[in-house]
């Protein structure tokens, strides 16, 4: 969260206010009853209430004064509260979860003045929220074999599940919904589908714990994803993903210790479409693959490391959802649209990413690009010693690669043709797109790839290779690499003089 | 935060004078601990949940600290909190270190905080501060705030148990400064606490109604 955005909502607020005909006056004063209890039952309580993910209910006047200094805190001084991630001005989603700065101002109002509660007959009822499953009984339901231990504190954790799904013939999925056991552990889940049988093997095999470590599971597809603080993702009406005959679940799940150790065995309900979408979804990525083709090595201390790619629309195309993907020192991430008329559109932005919040988002309404269109992703890395989320201390080099201490990014859109007729060639340039963005890439990608093979030696983590690092029989690519005759290589030397050492990564990949 | 008791607080610390016991709040900004009338740390004792009556700040006989954490069931950083408040109980007992973990919201019943207790596996005595007289002598805030006396009686560190939440929802992997700790291995060694006011990120304790 931008920490000044607070402060200029707060300037912003009180100008609108003090320009229009606001209803609820300066001199008047605000109440539970009658202003609080509405924006806080609407907003806050389908999370804060008994049974779901949040601390704190939120379900009568005693339960919000109690957490009056605290509401404060993080929805006014903070913006922690509602987590709401993606930026305002960059695309409409569904269930979006913010409040306006009138709310806003209502609240601290109200803290300031001490938290009257007003005439309790003027506040409204709870709303009806719904017991379990929040879209209704699912078409299938199921569950994890086995509890899965989270332990009380230390490094949040990250494990695959594999479910069997036992379908005989193939679906179409438009929702998933998650319902963790201890819901307050359960931070969010991804949905991958595997159709080899290999996610399987690898949790029988691995004899550590319940589920898997996810290394060498290569998803067959995706099923979207859930974050706490959302509600389920369902597709809008007449989309849906495909879900083969044969596949099992597999779901990659983020773990928060709270404290305690706790036992964790999710169910999860998937929702059927009754009939197969005319248009199949398909997805993109920029860059593709996570970002696995753009070669990214991020020097320890870089407060600002960048990765822009960018795709041009093969056809006239509907974007339907969209979510980011990077890990703990990424700090923003964006998309933007060039349409060919020139026209810039904003399609999606987080400021302030935060690899906790691995949220997915539905435009409003499908979102037309027409072919020719542009998009332009930005995504910016803070490797320093300053960004609290760095997993290093001091800061290291960081690579690409899929544990959660390496980095990733790539904004990842949902779509399907805007012409029925259209989805082969749209599946066809999106493809090309992709084989094209991995082109422009090969040069920085080798240079990573070399710079990954020498540094992986640098045992003290100073971002430079001296001589009493390096194995004996390295002697000689090591004095090759420094021409200077330093007696040290910096990773400026490997990219100059270690054109020889690309063969040998053509024969041996490190990763 | 009243940052303005701030300078008091160090200015009271420099000339050794006595703690003055109103450094929590300020006249705009009514802290819960002002709703309280505050005591001298010497004259408070509290019944733990297991029914045995402690005086919590004030430090074992022929020890040198008594340390009390400020709590409640449902505050999920101070939660979190708890495997690190065993170890450091756990480790400093033995020195001489009283420590007592402090349920402040006035409305919990007994038979919660024990539950809460067996449930975290929370080792260090539990009291429940219903009016407030500890908050109100230490000028805590948040949970889980916490407070350290010595054995004059004097307030000699108010703060965050270590730096591992850097904002809300922003928690390290691993902690870097361990303030309470430093305070007390400070204190043990007869030497001043270096930072004896860090901020404590957390939630706020519930007012008094």
């Amino acid at each position: 969260m931008n920490p000044h955005s607070s402060r200029l909502f707060v300037l912003f607020g009180s100008g609108v206010l003090a320009a229009s005909n606001f209803p609820v006056s300066a001199s008047e004063e605000v109440t539970f009853a009658e202003h609080i209890a509405p924006i806080v039952y609407e907003n806050c309580t389908v999370c804060h209430r008994p049974g779901e993910a949040a601390p704190f209910s939120f379900t009568d006047y005693n339960s919000v004064k109690r957490r009056a200094r605290t509401i404060q805190r993080v929805v006014i001084d903070e913006g922690y509260m509602p987590p709401w991630h993606p930026e305002k001005g960059w695309g409409e989603f569904r269930g979006t979860r913010r409040l306006t700065p009138e709310q806003k101002d209502l609240i601290g109002r109200w803290v300031a003045a001490g938290a009257p509660e007003g005439d309790p007959a003027l506040t409204p009822a709870l709303p009806e929220f719904p017991e379990g499953w929040h879209l209704g009984k699912p078409d299938l339901v199921v569950e994890m074999d086995e509890d899965f231990e989270i332990h009380a504190e230390g490094n949040d954790i990250y494990r695959y599940f594999a479910l069997p799904l036992n379908l005989s013939e193939d679906k179409w999925v438009r929702a998933v919904e998650v319902r963790p056991a201890v819901r307050s552990v359960v931070h969010h889940v991804l949905f991958f589908l595997d159709n080899t049988g290999k996610a399987r093997t690898l949790q029988q095999e691995d004899q550590k714990a319940a589920g898997f470590s996810g290394k060498g599971f290569k998803a067959t597809g995706s099923l979207g994803g859930w974050a706490v603080g959302g509600t389920p993702l369902e597709l809008p009406e007449g989309h849906a993903r495909p879900l083969p005959k044969g596949s099992d679940l597999v779901l990659q799940t983020h773990f928060h210790p709270t404290g305690k150790v706790e036992r964790e065995k999710t169910r999860i309900g998937i929702y059927f479409a009754d009939t197969a979408p005319e248009r199949r979804l398909l997805e993109f990525q920029v860059p593709p693959n996570f970002g696995s083709p753009v070669g990214i090595t991020i020097a320890p201390g870089d407060s600002e490391y960048v990765v822009e790619d960018h795709l041009i629309i093969p056809e006239d195309t509907d974007l339907i959802s969209v979510w980011g993907h990077a890990h703990q020192v990424c700090t923003s991430m964006q998309a933007e649209a060039t349409l060919p008329d020139g026209t810039k559109q904003r399609l999606f932005r987080i400021g302030g990413w935060d690899f906790n919040w691995q949220g997915q988002y539905a435009y409003e309404e499908p979102l037309r690009l027409p072919k020719g269109t542009q998009i332009d992703a930005r995504i910016t890395y803070d490797n320093s010693a300053e960004n609290s989320s760095n997993p290093n201390t001091p800061p290291k080099r960081i690579y690409w690669g899929e544990q959660s201490t390496d980095e990733m990014g790539s904004l990842i859109f949902q779509c399907v043709a805007a012409e029925k007729g259209r989805q082969a060639e749209l599946a066809q340039g999106l493809n090309a797109q992709a084989r094209e963005s991995k082109q422009r890439f090969e040069e920085r990608r080798r240079l990573a790839i070399r710079t990954y093979m020498v540094m992986r030696l640098d045992e003290n983590a100073d971002d430079v290779l001296s001589k009493d690092e390096v194995p004996a029989e390295y002697a000689v690519p090591f004095t090759l690499l420094d021409q200077d005759g330093s007696k040290t290589v910096t990773v400026a030397e490997i990219e100059k003089n270690g054109a020889f050492l690309d063969e040998m990564a053509k024969k041996k990949k490190p990763r | 935060m009243p940052k303005t008791t701030f300078p008091l607080f160090v200015a009271a610390l420099c000339l050794g004078a006595p703690m003055p016991f109103a450094i929590s709040g300020t006249p705009e900004d009514p802290s819960p601990a002002a709703a309280a009338t505050a005591e001298a740390p010497a004259d408070i004792s509290l019944a733990t949940i297991q029914g045995k009556t402690v005086k919590p700040l004030v430090p074992p006989a022929d020890g040198k600290a008594a340390v009390v954490i400020f709590t409640t069931t449902d505050c999920p950083i101070a939660n979190g909190y708890v495997p690190e408040i065993n170890r450091i109980f756990s480790e400093y007992s033995p020195k001489g270190v009283s420590l007592t973990l402090v349920q402040v919201d006035p409305d919990l019943a007994t038979d919660e905080a024990v539950k809460h207790a067996e449930e975290y596996r929370i080792e260090p005595p539990v009291v429940i501060d219903r009016k407030h007289r500890l908050v109100a002598a230490t000028g805590a805030e948040v949970t889980p705030e916490t407070a350290v006396f010595d054995a004059k009686g004097q307030l000699v560190y108010l703060g965050r148990i270590d730096d591992q939440y850097a904002g809300y929802g922003d928690r390290r992997n691993q902690a870097r400064v361990h303030d309470l700790r430093n305070a007390l291995d400070a204190i043990l060694a007869g030497k001043p606490v270096e930072h004896a006011r860090v901020e404590s990120l957390g939630c706020y304790i519930p007012e008094l109604n």
